[in-house]
């Protein structure tokens, strides 16, 4: 399962237009923010780009787990949500030699990514290739990358495989 | 959260903190902010709710329950009951005709109502699915019903029999000789009377149509977790 980040792309930023590649020791001690949205389908992209940072690179983590404000099976079908797995408890379980921390929260996934990485002053935000779907007003990743105070990479599933 | 979130610039802020109102300016400013941010959150609640394959479902469901369900025992009570006329093309048509266009004039409608009714239910006190699926319903069936007061009123004024539309439905579906007999004998009521009948028997009837969207939709997830074996539902769920 494992894959490089190399292969992943960027959001563009304003601070940095394009990230290029770094090498493992440039996230040596930097702070990463992983954000993950609970319909991010590139969950196991993340694991690898987590397994990678944490590991390989050193840097010290910050997952943060989006809940959406809204979910339609609260309604339309509540033992789905019954018997789904904790995805926070799956990770912790993936990565029991995890150094870093993982957080939940509610609320719409760019103001709470933006917020979380503001707060912890990440130096790198990583998002899903989810987060790089075209929704009602664009797409949340570029919303990210432009409110973001740090730059941000998207892992791209499919470049990723 | 109140923090300046850094943007392009140095410009953008994520949420920023109402100002305190001094002037006529920063009053301005602090309304123009909360309406933004109203705004943005109810996008947000609508890109949530439709975020998941299952909100859209839900949609299409509840909007064919709705508008062909409901539409059906609604074209019984004013068409056949009360003897409106309409165009004088087959009953099936008819129904058909005035059913599809409700599900594409009530879609918007619909689209918007679904996650707002979930919104309201989410802030119930008593969290029980049973209380919050009732309270759905009820809000679905009751909002719809009087969304649709003015229907008979609009139908009759656009598509009652000898308009033009009523006539191009009649060359395009072909003339019913029967429908056309029973025209003759139509009862003329007043709009008053069709909205108020529109209320007292629409709610109800959409109340059942709600009822049976939400089990419907609840049945078709509950089989294809069914068929999903435990990897593939991880997977989905995430």
């Amino acid at each position: 399962m494992k894959r490089a980040l190399n292969s992943s792309s960027s959001v563009p930023n304003a601070a940095s237009d394009e990230i290029n590649p770094a090498p493992a020791v440039a996230f040596i001690g930097k702070k990463v923010l992983v954000g993950v949205e609970a319909s991010d389908d590139a969950g196991e992209v993340l694991e690898a780009a987590v397994e990678q940072m944490a590991n390989e690179h050193r840097a010290d983590l910050v997952i943060v787990y989006v809940e959406p404000l809204l979910d339609a099976r609260d309604i339309f079908d509540p033992q789905g949500i019954d018997r789904q797995a904790d995805p926070v408890a799956e990770l912790e379980l993936s990565f029991p030699q995890l150094s870093g921390r993982i957080r939940r929260v509610t609320g719409e996934p760019v103001m709470a990514i933006c917020a979380a990485a503001a707060e912890e002053k990440a130096d790198l935000i990583l998002i899903g290739s989810s987060f790089r779907r075209r929704r009602f007003l664009g797409t949340s990743g570029s919303r990210i990358a432009r409110f973001a105070s740090c730059p941000v990479r998207a892992v791209d599933e499919k470049r990723a495989g | 959260m109140t923090g300046r979130l850094g943007g392009p610039n140095g410009t953008a802020t994520a949420r920023r903190t109402v100002p305190t109102v001094d002037g006529p300016e920063e009053l301005t400013d602090s309304r123009l902010n909360r309406a933004a941010a109203a705004g943005r959150a109810a996008v947000d609640n609508l890109e949530a709710f439709y975020s998941r394959p299952i909100g859209w479902w839900a949609l299409l469901v509840t909007l064919a329950y709705l508008a062909y369900g409901g539409g059906a025992v609604m074209f019984w009570v004013h068409a056949l009951v009360r003897g409106e006329a309409g165009p004088a093309i087959s009953d099936l048509a008819h129904w058909l005709l005035d059913s599809t266009l409700g599900f594409l004039a009530l879609g918007p409608a619909v689209f918007v109502l679904l996650p707002v009714a979930l919104w309201a239910v989410r802030r119930l006190k008593d969290g029980r699915i049973g209380v919050r699926s009732t309270g759905f319903v009820v809000l679905v069936g009751t909002v719809f019903g009087v969304v649709t007061i003015p229907g008979p009123a609009l139908h009759n004024l656009l598509a009652g029999a000898g308009t033009p539309l009523a006539e191009m439905a009649e060359r395009i579906l072909g003339r019913d000789p029967a429908v056309a007999a029973r025209n003759l004998h139509a009862v003329d009521h007043s709009a008053w009377s069709e909205s108020v009948v529109q209320l007292v028997v629409g709610v109800p009837v959409y109340l059942v149509a709600a009822a049976l969207a939400l089990l419907t939709v609840r049945r078709a997830a509950g089989a294809r977790r069914r068929r999903l074996s435990p990897r593939e539902l991880i997977g989905r769920q995430r």
